[in-house]
């Protein structure tokens, strides 16, 4: 992670002002790595970066902290354009072209982004900039279409050539151009809605579909579905596959899949599908038989990526998840779901094997009995805490309950208040 | 006193859960990182409801960046479970699944059972089944074991966990275990 900041073309001393300012926020703070003599040139203006890992319990909010940065910047006058991303050069070059706080979740979404600044914008020499334009070359993500090579060829002036190489090797890995939709509408002859008449009419249309996308070299990276009900209500379906295909037979068992569990409430009249047109990345075939270790064979990740996106086809993009693990003194807010598009090969650790707790989805209220402990049947007989928790605007005491008949119980008591709560059990 | 002869793969085996001294959830984790452990890839499904606690998975060695947690409508009950158990099994690329039908209720019918009972042969997978103890029958007869894994104290913090058959199709002796765990933080 790292937060670019671009000031303009500024003096050398107004950037160390800057800098200065930054040393409040963290004090992890770069100046362009590589110092340019000329600085109106490519990427060498203005240029701050701040590295915020670690600031994340002191900032929680990225939003907050990126207006905290913006607003001292301000006040001793500066004009800043703020990014928080994963890459230096994309960061930045972001940050030059869009003014204000932006806050660039994935790489994927950063590099998305860069590909949608104009040249013009990174201070390359005009004459750079109208030659490219000749070319067709107008934004950064126009330089994946030609041969980085080539392009060098073409340039024979010193100062050109450094330029261009410059802006080149700031950019080594692929951006990736914002992906084209494509459409297409299918009538139903007659108005319906039994499943297997619909996927019948969805096919046909698929295919013409998928055939633009091959005119362009394209595959479909994900679906939408919208059905048009003759009371006027649309259903709207969104599909993704494991990879970008273009392969109908796939895209329409997921299609099957998600049809299956929708209840039509009136007859289909109109179909829409968009597909999202993106490159087709060739894999290398696997020289190896791949299946499963029970099985004496390598791993098949793909296939177990294409079983998640079935998963996701017939419940929903938030069915398949994992798990992540936050840091919280309380059980309930110590983790979170993620959704999870790809598997990968797991690398489990060497650990005792632990007993595992359950937890309720909801605390079950319990009454309290004479002795003070929870009323349960079979009793309670033995209690170990409290284990006092406040944090996160929670007060709790947090114990585990023996039963007679051996279960072990996780509860709580919020401080202040008589009632239980049963949060959950060893199993 | 650590005694260890693996569960049966290709098998559905059904796991006495949230009862008493039972330890259902904890043997299915142990499988779980077991199969992690051969490089095989591993999944826990439940309904939206269900009551899985990912720290503890982690803390027994899990990796939960590659553990696959299906999480599917309440509504569709254990038949939705089972559903989405026999999409990840036709890939042929999971090694251990757990399902945990512990707190839904029995359907009606066994087509669902015989189908994964198929596929967990085809695929010679660890297939775990978290069933309630008061549910007093197995789900059916496709059902090759019926196991309550029972748990007792040796020490502070520590409990043996031992294997006892409620059902045995297998047509040989069960599988025994007789393995000392840990317990989490604050347990006596």
């Amino acid at each position: 992670m790292i937060v670019a900041i671009a000031l303009g073309t500024i003096p050398h001393e107004e950037l160390e002002r800057a800098a200065e300012i930054l040393l409040r926020f963290s004090p992890r703070i770069e100046f362009d790595p590589h110092p340019d003599p000329h600085p109106r040139k490519l990427g060498h203006e203005g240029a701050l970066f701040l590295d915020p890992s670690g600031l994340e319990r002191l900032h929680p909010n990225r939003r907050t902290f990126l207006r905290a940065i913006r607003d001292a910047l301000r006040a001793e006058g500066f004009e800043p354009s703020i990014v928080w991303g994963h890459s230096k050069a994309r960061s930045f070059a972001i940050a030059r072209h869009q003014r204000g706080i932006h806050i660039l979740k994935s790489e994927r979404e950063e590099r998305e982004s860069a590909a949608e600044v104009p040249l013009a914008r990174l201070g390359l020499p005009e004459t750079i900039v109208r030659d490219l334009a000749l070319l067709g070359l107008h934004r950064l993500g126009d330089l994946e279409t030609v041969d980085r090579g080539e392009l060098r060829t073409r340039f024979s002036q010193p100062e050109e050539k450094a330029a261009l190489d410059r802006l080149l090797e700031s950019f080594p890995e692929p951006l990736f151009k914002a992906p084209e939709r494509f459409r297409v509408i299918a009538e139903l002859e007659w108005p319906d809605h039994q499943l297997d008449r619909l996927l019948f009419c969805i096919k046909g249309a698929l295919h013409s579909l998928l055939s633009d996308l091959t005119g362009r070299s394209l595959a479909a990276a994900s679906l939408t579905l919208e059905l048009q009900e003759g009371d006027g209500k649309n259903k709207r379906l969104e599909l993704e596959p494991a990879y970008a295909t273009r392969d109908s037979k796939l895209l329409l068992e997921l299609i099957r899949l998600r049809l299956n569990d929708l209840k039509l409430e009136a007859p289909i009249e109109i179909i829409e599908i968009e597909a999202q047109g993106v490159r087709l990345e060739g894999a290398q075939l696997s020289l190896f038989d791949v299946g499963s270790p029970s099985l004496g064979k390598a791993v098949d990740l793909d296939a177990a990526n294409r079983g998640i996106a079935r998963l996701r086809a017939a419940f929903g993009n938030g069915a398949a998840a994992r798990a992540i693990l936050q840091e919280s003194y309380h059980p309930s807010r110590s983790f979170r779901y993620e959704p999870m598009k790809e598997i990968r090969a797991p690398k489990p650790k060497e650990a005792r094997d632990m007993l595992v707790r359950r937890l309720k989805k909801r605390p079950q209220a319990l009454a309290e009995d004479a002795r003070g402990y929870p009323r349960m049947s079979p009793p309670i007989v033995s209690l170990a805490g409290p284990y006092r928790v406040e944090s996160e605007g929670i007060a709790r005491d947090y114990f585990y309950g023996e039963r007679e008949d051996g279960a072990i119980l996780a509860l709580f008591r919020e401080r202040g208040r008589a009632a239980w709560f049963l949060e959950g059990s060893l199993d | 006193m650590e005694r260890t002869r693996e569960l049966p793969r290709g098998r559905l085996i059904e796991l006495v859960s949230e009862l008493g001294p039972s330890s259902g959830s904890s043997l299915a984790a142990f499988t779980l990182r077991e199969a992690q452990q051969e490089g095989g890839l591993a999944a826990w499904i439940e309904s939206e409801e269900g009551a899985l606690f990912p720290p503890d998975l982690a803390r027994s060695g899990i990796d939960l960046d590659s553990l696959l947690i299906v999480r599917t409508p309440t509504s569709g009950g254990v038949i939705a479970i089972a559903k989405a158990a026999e999409i990840l099994l036709r890939t042929g690329a999971f090694s251990a699944l757990t399902l945990d039908f512990a707190s839904l209720k029995r359907p009606r019918g066994e087509a669902f059972l015989a189908r994964l009972a198929a596929l967990a042969r085809e695929h010679h997978a660890h297939v775990l089944i978290l069933r309630s103890a008061y549910d007093e029958f197995s789900l059916g007869t496709s059902i090759a074991l019926r196991l309550d894994a029972r748990r007792s104290r040796i020490a502070r913090g520590r409990f043996r966990v031992e294997l006892h058959s409620l059902k045995n199709k297998l047509g040989e002796p069960p599988p025994r275990l007789v393995r000392s765990f840990s317990a989490p933080e604050g347990i006596r």
